[in-house]
């Protein structure tokens, strides 16, 4: 297990990367990703996340 | 008449691009929407709430609506977010363009006009039509013409404040310097003949929400807006008349009757 902050709260998670941590915390699409603040595009998900980081998944909300 | 502009190469008809938040439910951002005649509407990205299906939701039916997109980056500080965000915005949104918003203040929401610049520079590098949310600052204006912005968004008036065009000079300057570029009134404005007067100063389009959104009858507002824009802007095609400081009679004096002759 790995100790990760997934949209600002605290986790820890079997996976070791983007799709699997999405998965193992039912994050449902439409959703865009972040690791420690930079974009990550949808071809790049099987990027390894380590003990420490910080994953934002975005999805679409009202704005002005 | 046909009466068509165009960001960055979209042709659109409606000159009223509206915001997609602080409706009182959906079923009325949805109609007030389409009482707007909009073709474009503005969204934003959010951490998503595992218990909620709202935001899933909330995006089927700005998809049903079927306009372009504008994405904003509200709310972010920095230029590192606003450019993350951006590139967040393109992928999940499938479009390049973005309303770049870089807050300087809390207290009155002002774009930083400095970050603004830099993050314009960083995104237009990246490929992203700009069109970045600034004040109403002639040189700063100058500064992202320069590095390639073909549509700026000076505010009115602070964003959610309703108090219409504070600068109408400044506004009027940046109309006259920047000829070929889309000018859009981006925030402050707050009932109907505000937008009108943007429109008669020569700006292209307004984009608004909160005037919409908090109305009393958020469809009839939006109604009211598209007809005021529509007004404004023939009112600039028509071209005003000389204003004049004396009173000029508009009934012909020849012919007066007779108590004037004695």
């Amino acid at each position: 297990m790995i100790d990760i902050t997934v949209n600002g709260q605290n986790h820890s998670v079997a996976a070791t990367d983007i799709n699997n941590v999405a998965i193992e915390l039912s994050i449902k699409p439409p959703f865009a990703v972040a690791l420690n603040g930079d974009f990550i595009s949808k071809d790049e998900y099987h990027t390894q996340v380590n003990s420490g980081d910080s994953l934002e998944f975005l999805s679409p909300i009202q704005g002005g | 008449m046909s009466d068509t502009w165009s960001i960055y190469g979209t042709e659109l008809q409606s000159r009223f691009l509206i915001g997609s938040a602080l409706y009182p439910s959906p079923t009325i951002m949805q109609e007030s929407i389409r009482q707007s005649g909009s073709q474009v509407v503005t969204l934003s990205l959010r951490r998503q709430s595992p218990q909620s299906k709202e935001g899933q939701a909330f995006w089927q039916m700005i998809k049903d609506l079927g306009l372009h997109l504008l994405p904003n980056t509200a709310g972010c500080h920095t230029i590192k977010e606003a450019v993350t965000l951006a590139k967040m915005s393109r992928e999940i949104f499938g479009t390049d363009w973005i309303k770049l918003e870089l807050i300087g203040d809390e207290y009155n929401l002002q774009p930083d006009p400095i970050e603004l610049v830099k993050a314009t520079e960083i995104l237009l590098n990246e490929g992203f039509k700009v069109l970045p949310y600034c004040t109403d600052d002639l040189v700063i204006c100058r500064h992202l013409v320069e590095l390639g912005c073909q549509v700026l968004m000076p505010w009115g008036a602070p964003i959610g404040t309703g108090k219409g065009l504070l600068n109408e000079y400044a506004l009027s300057a940046i109309r006259d310097r920047f000829n070929d570029t889309t000018l859009i009134i981006d925030a402050g404005l707050g009932v109907p003949s505000h937008a009108t007067k943007a429109l008669e100063l020569g700006y292209d389009g307004v984009l608004l929400n909160s005037a919409v959104a908090e109305a009393q009858n958020p469809e009839v507002m939006a109604q009211a807006f598209a007809k005021a824009i529509e007004a404004g802007r023939l009112g600039y095609l028509a071209g005003q008349m000389p204003e004049k400081n004396m009173a000029s009679a508009s009934t012909p004096t020849l012919g007066m009757p007779f108590w004037h002759q004695e």
